[in-house]
Protein backbone atom coordinates (compact mmCIF):
# COMPACT_ATOMS: atom_id res chain seq x y z
CA UNK A 1 0.00 0.00 0.00
CA UNK A 2 1.13 3.66 -0.66
CA UNK A 3 0.15 6.18 1.34
CA UNK A 4 0.68 9.67 0.14
CA UNK A 5 0.04 12.98 2.51
CA UNK A 6 -0.14 16.04 1.65
CA UNK A 7 0.75 18.10 4.83
CA UNK A 8 3.05 18.00 7.14
CA UNK A 9 1.46 19.00 10.70
CA UNK A 10 -1.33 17.68 13.75
CA UNK A 11 -3.36 15.89 10.75
CA UNK A 12 -0.19 14.41 8.94
CA UNK A 13 1.36 13.32 11.96
CA UNK A 14 -1.75 11.68 12.96
CA UNK A 15 -2.20 10.23 9.71
CA UNK A 16 1.27 8.71 10.40
CA UNK A 17 0.74 7.59 13.73
CA UNK A 18 -2.38 5.93 12.85
CA UNK A 19 -1.22 4.05 9.60
CA UNK A 20 1.51 2.59 11.99
CA UNK A 21 -0.44 0.74 14.48
CA UNK A 22 -2.17 -1.18 11.76
CA UNK A 23 0.26 -1.26 9.26
CA UNK A 24 4.01 -1.18 9.57
CA UNK A 25 5.31 -1.79 5.97
CA UNK A 26 3.12 0.06 3.37
CA UNK A 27 5.19 3.41 2.02
CA UNK A 28 4.18 6.69 3.39
CA UNK A 29 5.35 10.00 1.77
CA UNK A 30 4.83 13.26 2.98
CA UNK A 31 4.80 15.97 0.97
CA UNK A 32 5.18 19.35 2.65
CA UNK A 33 5.84 22.96 1.11
CA UNK A 34 7.71 24.26 4.73
CA UNK A 35 10.87 22.77 4.86
CA UNK A 36 10.64 22.18 8.37
CA UNK A 37 10.58 19.07 10.27
CA UNK A 38 6.81 18.80 11.73
CA UNK A 39 6.93 21.57 14.51
CA UNK A 40 4.02 22.70 16.66
CA UNK A 41 2.08 26.17 14.62
CA UNK A 42 -0.17 27.24 18.06
CA UNK A 43 3.68 27.76 19.57
CA UNK A 44 5.10 30.27 17.19
CA UNK A 45 4.15 32.98 19.74
CA UNK A 46 5.36 30.80 22.50
CA UNK A 47 8.81 30.87 21.04
CA UNK A 48 8.37 34.96 20.61
CA UNK A 49 7.97 35.35 23.51
CA UNK A 50 10.84 32.95 24.49
CA UNK A 51 8.94 30.60 26.35
CA UNK A 52 9.96 27.56 23.85
CA UNK A 53 12.87 27.08 21.15
CA UNK A 54 12.74 25.74 17.64
CA UNK A 55 14.17 22.44 18.73
CA UNK A 56 11.81 21.70 21.59
CA UNK A 57 8.67 23.51 19.44
CA UNK A 58 9.40 20.45 17.42
CA UNK A 59 5.83 18.36 17.66
CA UNK A 60 7.70 14.94 16.34
CA UNK A 61 10.99 13.58 17.88
CA UNK A 62 13.96 14.11 15.45
CA UNK A 63 13.78 10.44 14.33
CA UNK A 64 9.99 10.48 13.88
CA UNK A 65 10.17 10.34 9.96
CA UNK A 66 12.81 7.33 10.33
CA UNK A 67 11.23 5.72 13.27
CA UNK A 68 7.87 5.38 11.04
CA UNK A 69 9.86 4.62 7.98
CA UNK A 70 8.31 8.18 6.59
CA UNK A 71 9.33 9.49 3.46
CA UNK A 72 9.54 13.09 3.81
CA UNK A 73 9.71 15.79 1.06
CA UNK A 74 10.16 18.84 2.19
CA UNK A 75 10.23 21.98 0.68
CA UNK A 76 8.15 20.50 -2.21
CA UNK A 77 4.74 21.81 -3.18
CA UNK A 78 2.22 19.90 -4.32
CA UNK A 79 0.40 21.93 -7.55
CA UNK A 80 -2.68 19.46 -8.45
CA UNK A 81 -4.23 15.69 -7.76
CA UNK A 82 -4.74 13.59 -10.76
CA UNK A 83 -7.35 11.12 -9.38
CA UNK A 84 -7.62 8.91 -12.65
CA UNK A 85 -3.75 8.61 -12.85
CA UNK A 86 -4.05 8.33 -8.62
CA UNK A 87 -0.95 10.59 -8.47
CA UNK A 88 0.15 13.69 -6.80
CA UNK A 89 2.15 16.36 -9.28
CA UNK A 90 4.84 18.45 -7.43
CA UNK A 91 5.18 21.83 -8.65
CA UNK A 92 8.60 20.19 -9.82
CA UNK A 93 7.16 18.15 -12.40
CA UNK A 94 7.69 15.36 -10.00
CA UNK A 95 4.65 12.70 -9.76
CA UNK A 96 3.80 10.65 -6.44
CA UNK A 97 1.47 7.58 -7.43
CA UNK A 98 -0.63 7.39 -4.19
CA UNK A 99 -3.15 3.89 -3.35
CA UNK A 100 -4.55 6.23 -0.49
CA UNK A 101 -4.23 10.04 -0.36
CA UNK A 102 -4.65 12.18 2.87
CA UNK A 103 -4.89 16.06 2.28
CA UNK A 104 -3.92 17.56 5.35
CA UNK A 105 -3.35 21.23 3.55
CA UNK A 106 -4.50 23.26 6.71
CA UNK A 107 -5.43 26.81 6.68
CA UNK A 108 -3.93 30.02 5.18
CA UNK A 109 -4.55 33.81 6.61
CA UNK A 110 -7.32 35.66 4.85
CA UNK A 111 -6.01 39.06 3.62
CA UNK A 112 -9.05 41.47 3.67
CA UNK A 113 -9.38 43.47 0.36
CA UNK A 114 -8.84 47.12 1.90
CA UNK A 115 -7.93 50.06 0.41
CA UNK A 116 -4.39 50.54 0.46
CA UNK A 117 -2.94 47.32 2.24
CA UNK A 118 -1.24 46.41 -0.67
CA UNK A 119 1.18 49.41 -0.15
CA UNK A 120 1.56 48.68 3.71
CA UNK A 121 5.56 47.63 3.72
CA UNK A 122 6.07 45.63 6.79
CA UNK A 123 2.65 43.71 6.30
CA UNK A 124 2.77 40.32 8.38
CA UNK A 125 0.28 37.33 8.92
CA UNK A 126 1.16 34.83 12.05
CA UNK A 127 0.34 31.15 11.12
CA UNK A 128 3.71 29.40 10.54
CA UNK A 129 7.52 29.42 11.89
CA UNK A 130 7.82 31.37 8.81
CA UNK A 131 5.72 34.16 9.66
CA UNK A 132 6.99 34.45 12.96
CA UNK A 133 10.95 34.33 12.16
CA UNK A 134 9.95 37.30 9.99
CA UNK A 135 7.74 39.37 12.65
CA UNK A 136 10.78 38.67 14.46
CA UNK A 137 13.15 40.12 12.46
CA UNK A 138 10.70 43.27 11.58
CA UNK A 139 9.92 44.35 14.83
CA UNK A 140 12.26 46.43 17.65
CA UNK A 141 11.78 48.06 20.69
CA UNK A 142 10.46 50.95 19.12
CA UNK A 143 8.08 49.66 17.40
CA UNK A 144 4.33 50.44 17.33
CA UNK A 145 2.33 47.19 15.80
CA UNK A 146 -1.07 47.51 14.54
CA UNK A 147 -3.09 44.23 14.66
CA UNK A 148 -5.96 43.53 12.63
CA UNK A 149 -8.14 40.90 14.48
CA UNK A 150 -8.75 40.37 18.49
CA UNK A 151 -9.18 36.17 18.30
CA UNK A 152 -6.63 33.71 19.17
CA UNK A 153 -4.23 34.19 16.32
CA UNK A 154 -4.01 38.01 16.99
CA UNK A 155 -4.20 37.97 20.95
CA UNK A 156 -1.12 35.12 20.67
CA UNK A 157 0.31 37.31 18.47
CA UNK A 158 0.20 40.38 20.97
CA UNK A 159 1.47 37.99 23.89
CA UNK A 160 4.02 36.73 21.98
CA UNK A 161 5.93 40.25 20.94
CA UNK A 162 4.22 42.20 24.08
CA UNK A 163 7.48 42.92 26.09
CA UNK A 164 9.11 43.26 22.67
CA UNK A 165 7.46 46.57 20.84
CA UNK A 166 6.74 49.83 21.89
CA UNK A 167 2.91 49.54 21.44
CA UNK A 168 0.62 47.41 20.02
CA UNK A 169 -2.90 48.53 19.35
CA UNK A 170 -5.53 45.77 18.85
CA UNK A 171 -8.61 46.62 16.36
CA UNK A 172 -12.14 44.46 15.86
CA UNK A 173 -14.98 45.08 14.15
CA UNK A 174 -16.70 43.15 16.56
CA UNK A 175 -18.17 44.41 20.36
CA UNK A 176 -15.83 42.46 21.92
CA UNK A 177 -12.10 40.57 22.03
CA UNK A 178 -12.49 36.50 21.33
CA UNK A 179 -15.94 37.16 19.60
CA UNK A 180 -15.83 33.51 18.55
CA UNK A 181 -15.64 31.90 22.07
CA UNK A 182 -16.32 34.28 24.63
CA UNK A 183 -19.52 36.31 25.86
CA UNK A 184 -19.29 39.30 26.66
CA UNK A 185 -18.81 38.84 30.53
CA UNK A 186 -16.04 36.73 30.28
CA UNK A 187 -14.61 38.59 27.47
CA UNK A 188 -14.52 41.91 29.62
CA UNK A 189 -12.42 40.17 32.30
CA UNK A 190 -9.69 38.71 29.62
CA UNK A 191 -9.83 41.98 27.81
CA UNK A 192 -8.87 43.72 31.63
CA UNK A 193 -6.19 41.10 32.04
CA UNK A 194 -4.56 42.13 28.55
CA UNK A 195 -5.12 45.53 28.70
CA UNK A 196 -2.97 45.59 32.01
CA UNK A 197 -0.03 44.25 30.24
CA UNK A 198 -0.48 47.27 27.98
CA UNK A 199 -2.22 46.25 25.20
CA UNK A 200 -4.48 49.41 23.56
CA UNK A 201 -8.13 47.36 21.94
CA UNK A 202 -10.03 49.37 19.61
CA UNK A 203 -13.44 47.44 19.00
CA UNK A 204 -16.67 47.78 17.47
CA UNK A 205 -14.55 49.17 14.35
CA UNK A 206 -12.35 48.56 11.49
CA UNK A 207 -10.05 49.61 9.24
CA UNK A 208 -11.28 51.00 6.27
CA UNK A 209 -7.96 52.60 4.11
CA UNK A 210 -4.16 52.48 4.93
CA UNK A 211 -1.74 55.34 3.34
CA UNK A 212 1.38 54.86 4.73
CA UNK A 213 2.13 54.82 8.63
CA UNK A 214 -1.52 55.02 9.62
CA UNK A 215 -4.57 53.60 9.27
CA UNK A 216 -7.78 55.08 8.80
CA UNK A 217 -10.64 53.24 11.06
CA UNK A 218 -14.39 53.46 9.67
CA UNK A 219 -15.27 55.40 13.09
CA UNK A 220 -13.31 58.21 11.61
CA UNK A 221 -10.02 57.70 14.02
CA UNK A 222 -6.49 56.70 12.61
CA UNK A 223 -4.04 54.69 14.21
CA UNK A 224 -0.56 55.49 13.53
CA UNK A 225 1.53 52.28 12.94
CA UNK A 226 4.87 50.97 12.07
CA UNK A 227 4.09 47.17 11.34
CA UNK A 228 1.06 45.98 10.47
CA UNK A 229 -0.22 41.71 11.37
CA UNK A 230 -3.24 40.92 10.15
CA UNK A 231 -5.09 38.25 11.63
CA UNK A 232 -8.73 38.74 10.81
CA UNK A 233 -9.20 34.74 9.72
CA UNK A 234 -8.27 31.93 7.76
CA UNK A 235 -9.50 30.06 5.05
CA UNK A 236 -9.01 26.49 4.30
CA UNK A 237 -6.76 25.87 1.69
CA UNK A 238 -8.91 23.82 -0.74
CA UNK A 239 -7.69 24.74 -4.00
CA UNK A 240 -5.74 21.27 -4.78
CA UNK A 241 -8.92 19.97 -3.58
CA UNK A 242 -11.39 21.77 -6.20
CA UNK A 243 -9.28 21.34 -9.34
CA UNK A 244 -9.36 18.04 -8.93
CA UNK A 245 -12.91 17.87 -8.77
CA UNK A 246 -13.32 16.97 -4.88
CA UNK A 247 -16.85 18.17 -2.74
CA UNK A 248 -15.66 21.90 -1.28
CA UNK A 249 -18.28 23.80 0.71
CA UNK A 250 -16.59 26.14 3.26
CA UNK A 251 -13.59 23.14 3.83
CA UNK A 252 -13.06 19.86 1.90
CA UNK A 253 -16.61 18.23 2.70
CA UNK A 254 -15.93 14.73 4.32
CA UNK A 255 -18.25 12.12 6.26
CA UNK A 256 -17.01 10.46 9.58
CA UNK A 257 -14.35 8.16 8.43
CA UNK A 258 -12.77 11.44 6.94
CA UNK A 259 -13.20 10.46 3.34
CA UNK A 260 -14.16 13.22 0.53
CA UNK A 261 -16.19 12.76 -2.47
CA UNK A 262 -13.18 10.94 -4.54
CA UNK A 263 -12.14 7.33 -3.72
CA UNK A 264 -9.27 6.99 -1.94
CA UNK A 265 -9.02 10.48 -1.08
CA UNK A 266 -9.32 11.24 2.52
CA UNK A 267 -9.32 14.57 4.15
CA UNK A 268 -8.11 16.16 7.66
CA UNK A 269 -7.51 19.03 10.02
CA UNK A 270 -8.32 22.68 9.02
CA UNK A 271 -8.90 21.87 5.62
CA UNK A 272 -11.77 20.06 6.16
CA UNK A 273 -15.16 20.28 6.96
CA UNK A 274 -17.06 17.54 8.96
CA UNK A 275 -20.09 17.00 11.44
CA UNK A 276 -19.93 18.96 14.46
CA UNK A 277 -21.25 16.01 17.13
CA UNK A 278 -22.51 18.58 19.18
CA UNK A 279 -24.31 21.01 16.84
CA UNK A 280 -25.21 18.36 14.06
CA UNK A 281 -24.13 20.63 11.51
CA UNK A 282 -21.17 20.82 9.00
CA UNK A 283 -19.08 22.90 9.98
CA UNK A 284 -14.74 23.44 9.98
CA UNK A 285 -13.57 22.98 13.48
CA UNK A 286 -10.26 24.22 12.97
CA UNK A 287 -8.32 22.68 16.96
CA UNK A 288 -5.47 20.78 16.95
CA UNK A 289 -6.25 17.34 18.33
CA UNK A 290 -9.27 17.78 16.00
CA UNK A 291 -6.55 17.63 13.30
CA UNK A 292 -5.00 15.04 15.05
CA UNK A 293 -7.73 12.52 15.64
CA UNK A 294 -9.20 12.95 11.92
CA UNK A 295 -5.62 12.26 11.06
CA UNK A 296 -5.29 9.15 12.13
CA UNK A 297 -8.36 8.05 11.99
CA UNK A 298 -8.80 8.46 8.19
CA UNK A 299 -6.38 5.72 7.20
CA UNK B 1 1.05 -4.23 31.09
CA UNK B 2 0.48 -3.31 34.85
CA UNK B 3 -1.56 -0.32 36.06
CA UNK B 4 -2.99 1.41 38.92
CA UNK B 5 -7.17 0.13 39.54
CA UNK B 6 -9.17 1.44 42.59
CA UNK B 7 -11.61 -0.29 44.59
CA UNK B 8 -14.29 2.79 46.04
CA UNK B 9 -15.37 0.03 48.32
CA UNK B 10 -12.63 -0.28 49.81
CA UNK B 11 -11.58 3.28 50.12
CA UNK B 12 -11.34 4.75 53.97
CA UNK B 13 -10.87 8.38 52.53
CA UNK B 14 -7.71 9.07 54.40
CA UNK B 15 -5.96 10.91 51.58
CA UNK B 16 -3.14 9.29 52.80
CA UNK B 17 -2.23 8.00 49.38
CA UNK B 18 -1.99 11.94 48.09
CA UNK B 19 0.76 12.15 50.45
CA UNK B 20 2.72 9.57 49.95
CA UNK B 21 2.58 10.54 46.34
CA UNK B 22 3.49 13.84 47.03
CA UNK B 23 6.55 12.79 49.27
CA UNK B 24 7.21 10.42 46.71
CA UNK B 25 7.46 13.09 44.28
CA UNK B 26 9.12 15.78 46.42
CA UNK B 27 12.51 14.45 45.95
CA UNK B 28 13.20 14.62 49.76
CA UNK B 29 13.99 11.31 51.77
CA UNK B 30 12.66 12.72 55.21
CA UNK B 31 8.44 12.62 54.85
CA UNK B 32 8.36 15.35 57.88
CA UNK B 33 11.08 17.17 55.74
CA UNK B 34 9.13 17.14 52.44
CA UNK B 35 5.12 17.55 53.95
CA UNK B 36 5.43 19.70 56.75
CA UNK B 37 3.45 23.20 56.27
CA UNK B 38 3.70 22.19 52.51
CA UNK B 39 0.17 22.43 50.40
CA UNK B 40 0.53 19.45 48.67
CA UNK B 41 -0.23 18.84 44.93
CA UNK B 42 -0.29 15.07 44.59
CA UNK B 43 -0.82 13.45 41.32
CA UNK B 44 -3.65 11.10 42.67
CA UNK B 45 -6.31 12.76 44.40
CA UNK B 46 -9.75 11.68 45.89
CA UNK B 47 -12.71 12.47 44.81
CA UNK B 48 -15.52 12.61 47.75
CA UNK B 49 -19.18 12.94 48.27
CA UNK B 50 -21.13 11.88 51.00
CA UNK B 51 -20.50 8.06 51.87
CA UNK B 52 -18.64 7.50 48.43
CA UNK B 53 -14.66 7.90 47.90
CA UNK B 54 -12.11 7.19 45.88
CA UNK B 55 -8.70 7.72 44.27
CA UNK B 56 -8.48 8.95 40.63
CA UNK B 57 -4.85 9.35 39.07
CA UNK B 58 -3.94 8.86 35.42
CA UNK B 59 -5.47 5.81 33.77
CA UNK B 60 -2.96 5.54 31.22
CA UNK B 61 -5.40 4.96 28.71
CA UNK B 62 -4.70 2.69 25.81
CA UNK B 63 -6.17 5.32 23.43
CA UNK B 64 -5.20 8.67 25.59
CA UNK B 65 -7.31 11.99 24.52
CA UNK B 66 -4.47 14.03 26.19
CA UNK B 67 -1.14 12.93 24.13
CA UNK B 68 -3.39 12.78 21.12
CA UNK B 69 -5.39 16.51 21.73
CA UNK B 70 -1.48 17.76 23.57
CA UNK B 71 -0.32 20.85 21.14
CA UNK B 72 3.55 20.44 21.77
CA UNK B 73 4.70 16.71 21.72
CA UNK B 74 5.26 17.02 25.29
CA UNK B 75 2.85 13.86 26.07
CA UNK B 76 3.89 10.53 24.74
CA UNK B 77 3.28 6.47 25.50
CA UNK B 78 6.71 5.32 26.53
CA UNK B 79 6.29 1.33 26.88
CA UNK B 80 2.73 1.95 27.83
CA UNK B 81 2.74 4.79 30.40
CA UNK B 82 1.79 8.23 29.53
CA UNK B 83 4.64 10.61 30.07
CA UNK B 84 4.98 14.63 29.93
CA UNK B 85 8.38 15.95 28.69
CA UNK B 86 7.82 18.62 31.13
CA UNK B 87 10.48 20.76 29.64
CA UNK B 88 8.66 20.89 26.24
CA UNK B 89 5.31 21.34 28.14
CA UNK B 90 4.54 25.50 28.21
CA UNK B 91 1.21 24.88 30.00
CA UNK B 92 -1.85 25.39 27.44
CA UNK B 93 -3.87 23.07 29.52
CA UNK B 94 -5.29 21.33 26.38
CA UNK B 95 -4.82 17.70 28.03
CA UNK B 96 -6.47 19.08 31.45
CA UNK B 97 -9.49 19.80 28.74
CA UNK B 98 -9.36 16.85 27.25
CA UNK B 99 -9.18 14.04 30.03
CA UNK B 100 -12.18 12.38 30.71
CA UNK B 101 -10.87 12.01 34.31
CA UNK B 102 -9.74 14.63 35.71
CA UNK B 103 -6.50 13.27 36.01
CA UNK B 104 -3.84 16.14 34.48
CA UNK B 105 -3.44 18.93 36.32
CA UNK B 106 -1.07 22.41 36.37
CA UNK B 107 1.92 22.32 38.99
CA UNK B 108 3.71 25.33 40.34
CA UNK B 109 6.19 25.66 37.74
CA UNK B 110 3.68 26.18 34.94
CA UNK B 111 4.13 22.65 33.23
CA UNK B 112 1.21 20.39 33.68
CA UNK B 113 1.84 17.51 36.12
CA UNK B 114 0.36 13.71 36.23
CA UNK B 115 0.97 10.42 37.32
CA UNK B 116 3.95 8.34 35.73
CA UNK B 117 3.61 5.60 37.79
CA UNK B 118 6.60 6.42 39.84
CA UNK B 119 9.18 5.25 37.31
CA UNK B 120 10.91 8.63 37.41
CA UNK B 121 11.12 8.97 41.31
CA UNK B 122 13.22 6.36 44.04
CA UNK B 123 9.91 4.74 44.76
CA UNK B 124 9.95 2.08 42.12
CA UNK B 125 6.14 0.89 42.17
CA UNK B 126 3.72 3.37 42.91
CA UNK B 127 3.95 5.14 46.34
CA UNK B 128 -0.10 5.29 47.02
CA UNK B 129 -0.45 1.72 46.13
CA UNK B 130 2.15 0.69 48.54
CA UNK B 131 0.57 2.78 51.05
CA UNK B 132 -2.71 2.24 51.13
CA UNK B 133 -3.91 0.74 54.21
CA UNK B 134 -6.85 -0.56 52.61
CA UNK B 135 -5.64 -2.39 49.92
CA UNK B 136 -8.21 0.25 47.97
CA UNK B 137 -5.64 1.15 45.05
CA UNK B 138 -3.92 -1.71 43.60
CA UNK B 139 -0.93 -1.85 41.08
CA UNK B 140 -1.92 -5.22 38.70
CA UNK B 141 -2.67 -6.44 34.83
CA UNK B 142 -6.34 -6.66 34.01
Amino acid sequence: MRYVIIGNSAAAVGCIEGIRKLDKTGSITVISSENYHTYSRPLISYLLCGKTTEQKMKYRPDSFYEDNKVALLAGKKAVRIDKGKKQVVLEDGMEIPYDKLLIATGSDPFIPPIEGIDTVEKKFTFMSLNDAKELEKAISPKSRVLIMGAGLIGLKCAEGIARKVKSITVVDMADRILSSILDLDAASIVQWHIESKGIKFILSDSVVSFSPGKAVLKSGRSVSFDILVVAVGVRPNTKLAIDAGIEVARGIVTDEHCRTSADDIYAAGDCSESIDVVTGERRVLALLPNAYMQGEGSP
Amino acid sequence: MKRIFVNEKWCLGCHLCEYNCAFANSGESDMVKALKDVKINPLITIEQKGNVCFAVGCRHCKSPLCVKGCITGALTVQNGIITIDRDKCVGCYTCILSCPYGAIMPSEDGAVQKCELCVKNTCGEPACVAGCPNGAIVFEER
